[in-house]
């Protein structure tokens, strides 16, 4: 898979469970459920025969929600599991000034389960 | 068939050895204080890249506001530093991170937290995990040159 097929598939795969998911940044008035996602950086890729035989790609994505015990984390999860290389819950945090809970996970991603 | 392998001076060596396990963690403090400051300045660099905004964000405002104010900032570089020593009993380690409060007392940790991983009206940067996944490596080398250094002072 080429970088930006990659990303597509990964992007699609997170929307079909988010229905409003924002790539870069959120859309202006995102009204709660919301996800972001974005790549930011190479992760360890796999070199042989002096070329880059595989890319990981490296990311994130950021969930904010209203509902406490919000199912589509586990939803997302789930998504990971069958998505990246490696993944990790990064940060919860509660947002005071807007109420929202927001969940944000590490993503490395080298598309090999897309074809699984 | 045999073959017959001969080590000669095996009683310096012993010696050096033991003193080699004395000095052990000696050594291995030493060297995790050079990777650490490798990491350090790797994140210190990524600091000064955060991008910057000239107003407070504001929750309520539409979309997302990207960066950090100067005064947040200037914190971030002021408040940042290496722990001391941490010894476990099964290993050391040191801490890399942000203390104390910025010019509008507000606390640098929260301000860093902010940044990393953004907030609902703010972009994430990932400025603290960008760097530490970019210098690790460099970081490691650094350790074991350190290492193999004060090794090769006794054991030359």
């Amino acid at each position: 898979m080429t970088l930006q097929e990659k990303l597509k598939w990964f992007g699609s795969g997170l929307a079909a469970i988010c229905t409003k998911t924002y790539h870069y940044t959120r859309g202006k008035n995102a009204a709660a459920p919301f996800a972001v996602w974005a790549e930011d950086s190479e992760a360890d890729s796999f070199e042989a025969d002096s070329h880059k035989a595989e890319q990981m790609i490296s990311g994130s994505i950021s969930y904010f929600t209203k509902q406490e015990f919000d199912p589509v984390c586990d939803d997302i999860q789930s998504f990971l599991n069958r998505s990246a290389a490696y993944w990790y819950l990064s940060a919860v945090n509660y947002e005071p000034e807007t109420g929202l809970i927001h969940y944000e996970w590490r993503w490395d991603v080298d598309g090999n389960k897309a074809n699984s | 068939m045999a073959t017959k392998l001969t080590v000669k001076g095996i009683d310096e060596l012993i010696r050096k050895m033991e003193e080699l396990g004395d000095k052990g963690k000696e050594f291995a403090k030493r060297s995790l204080y050079e990777g650490a400051g490798v990491m350090a300045n790797s994140i210190k660099s990524s600091i000064n890249g955060i991008p910057t905004r000239p107003e407070e964000s504001d929750p309520k405002s539409p979309g997302m506001q990207t960066g950090i104010t100067p005064t947040q900032k200037q914190g971030l570089v002021d408040g940042f530093g290496i722990t001391k020593m941490i010894d476990t009993g099964t290993g050391v380690n040191v801490k890399i991170g942000f203390g104390g409060r910025n010019a509008d007392g507000k606390a640098n940790s929260a301000i860093a937290d902010a940044a990393e991983s953004g907030r609902s009206w703010i972009q994430p940067t990932h400025f603290f995990s960008q760097a530490v996944n970019g210098s690790t490596g460099a970081a490691q080398s650094a350790m074991e040159q350190e290492f193999d250094r004060q090794v090769r002072q006794i054991m030359p």
